[in-house]
């Protein structure tokens, strides 16, 4: 993180735009002018960001920046918040998602989601799982199918094969937050949004959070929330940083840590913030 | 050391008055028990009141029209008050018209139980021209249950965690099927005790039902399974004493010659009644809990 030398670099103006627009790798969803109202606080202010396709992108910032009322607004969940309102588009394969005639239920299976504490269901480890997919019409075989499936994806399998019937709640906090990955991952999504998934865990299942992250790109892409930047370094790829809900600089990540180009950022990296 | 004195002062009247509530409750389980136990036996739960003439008998009619009543009671009650729950849950949005509904529901459970009564005598027993019947005390009871039983629904869901609800709608799961499959059992056992609190009011429950119910029952065939006959104990538009007002009735204006044996002996079995079926119900929920959730 120790940065010796400061080579010149052009400034932008980025007005809360992506600095990235050289990126070859096509988007996976893309916010334009994205602006959230908690009645009369803005909390978001005007940002452009991109998610690339299986690609794995940390936003952080000091708390109460906005990144997780950013990431809520991806699949909707602040909806469930009566006073917010949420403006800008939200581009997913071209449609905008942020528009009163989406289905939101429809929407949600698309971009699952992980939140900060875990919160599996107060039911037996295989309903937590099939529990959302089953509403949509599997049979039998194929609920043990995906059980498996996303049991092994997580790292779960062989931890709780024998016990698959028993409450999800008699599982460990880290083997819980897994298995609300797994649930999220049943639903077969696009994209995976995790708001903080490790800040409530120990350092080993911490390590097995981000080694999950690190597989789980390859198949979905994933927006992750961190007030770790020691974590976000390690697992993205892209990386915001988002100050006072705006954003002030996206880029790729190694450049990020090592050659922020704004100020403000590198003053936070290196922790002579506020 | 004034605190010291303090708390110590303080932990002996709160075990005080513990001790006080255990020493009420037990003092008269145990006197209505040390009465009535003697009268109970199996006749006395199973036979029909004796004539007015030779006294005897006993009050099976009773005891069965008080369960009976609660089970219709329960059917009308249960359905609604799960539905007014869950709309001041999860749909009432903050407004005038929410308010209203919430006052409405304060003032209709402070009612007392005569007014309801004669609420139900002048609407369900003769407006309807049903006369006294189960079906009209049943409503009646509905009236006053209700209340209880939407609040007990509405604060149960709402002690279950935010997470849980938002786990399930992350996962593109509809709010209906949030409701019901992750809230509603997450929320059972709040809901499951105020049950059986609703339910303990249709057993304890005489003023409200003496004008509605009535306060006879007519002879009845246990074998008679054809719910439109007037003797079948099932048919919901014969009148029924319940046990509660039987014993009303018994102390109050009983001329059989063993009025307060009789009197004695039901108080007894309705306490008995009441704590068995509490603690059945409780061991049912208990049950229902543990299957939805996967624990043991």
């Amino acid at each position: 993180m120790e940065k010796l030398i400061t080579p010149f670099r052009f400034q932008p103006k980025t007005d809360g735009r992506s600095l990235l627009t050289d990126e070859t790798r096509p988007i996976q969803l893309e916010t334009l002018d994205l602006d959230v109202y908690y009645g009369e606080k803005h909390a978001i202010k005007q940002v452009n960001l991109p998610l690339y396709q299986n690609t794995v992108t940390a936003l952080i910032g000091p708390s109460g920046c906005g990144k997780s009322t950013f990431l809520r607004c991806l699949n909707r969940m602040n909806d469930m918040i009566p006073g917010t309102r949420v403006m800008g588009k939200i581009l997913v394969e071209g449609v905008n998602i942020n528009d009163s005639r989406i289905n939101v239920t429809q929407l949600r299976r698309q971009i699952g989601m992980v939140f900060q504490r875990p919160n599996p269901f107060a039911k037996s480890i295989y309903e937590n799982i099939v529990f959302a997919p089953r509403l949509y019409g599997i049979s039998k075989k194929e609920q043990e199918k995906l059980v498996e499936e996303s049991l092994r994806k997580t790292g779960l399998w062989d931890e709780v094969k024998d016990r698959l019937h028993t409450s999800a709640l008699a599982l460990s906090g880290g083997q819980q937050q897994r298995l609300c990955i797994a649930r999220a991952i049943a639903m077969k999504p696009k994209i995976i949004l995790l708001d903080e998934p490790a800040s409530a865990l120990d350092p080993v299942s911490t390590g097995k959070i981000e080694e999950l992250v690190q597989e789980l790109k390859n198949e979905f892409t994933i927006a992750i929330v961190t007030h770790n930047m020691q974590q976000a370094a390690r697992i993205s790829d892209y990386t915001a940083y988002f100050y006072m809900g705006e954003l002030i600089e996206h880029d790729r990540t190694d450049v990020l840590f090592v050659n922020p180009r704004k100020k403000e950022t590198e003053d936070y990296l290196t922790g002579r913030f506020g | 050391m004034r605190a010291k004195v303090t708390d110590r002062i303080a932990t002996l009247c709160f075990y005080l008055i513990a001790i006080l509530i255990i020493g009420i409750l037990a003092g008269m389980i145990g006197f209505i028990l040390f009465k009535g136990l003697h009268v109970i036996n199996w006749d006395f739960v199973t036979e029909a009141p004796g004539s007015v003439l030779t006294g005897g008998g006993g009050v099976g009619p009773q005891l069965f029209n008080s369960f009976y009543l609660l089970v219709l009671t329960m059917i009308i009650t249960v359905p609604l008050g799960l539905g007014g729950g869950i709309y001041l849950a999860e749909y009432a949005k903050p407004g005038q018209l929410t308010n209203v509904l919430r006052l409405s529901i304060e003032v209709l459970s402070s009612l007392p139980s005569i007014v309801v009564g004669l609420f139900g005598l002048m609407v369900f027993v003769q407006y309807t021209g049903w006369g006294f019947s189960l079906a009209a005390g049943a409503l009646t009871l509905t009236v006053f249950n209700l209340p209880l039983m939407v609040r007990i629904v509405e604060q149960a869901l709402g002690t279950v965690p935010r997470e849980q609800k938002e786990a399930s709608f992350a996962l593109g799961v509809t709010h209906w099927h949030t409701i019901v499959k992750v809230l509603l059992p997450a929320a059972l056992p709040g809901i499951l005790t105020g049950t059986i609190l609703a339910a303990g009011r249709v057993f304890g429950e005489a003023a409200a039902l003496m004008f509605t119910a009535g306060m006879s029952s007519p002879d009845l065939d246990f074998s008679n399974w054809d719910i439109t006959s007037p003797v079948s104990p099932l048919n919901p538009f014969r009148p029924a004493s319940t046990l509660a007002v039987h014993i009303w009735k018994i102390n109050s204006e009983g001329i059989v010659p063993d009025a307060k044996e009789i009197a004695s002996g039901a108080s007894a079995l309705l306490v008995i009644a009441v704590l068995i079926f509490n603690l059945f119900a409780r061991w049912f929920g208990r049950l229902i809990h543990a299957r939805l959730t996967s624990t043991r």
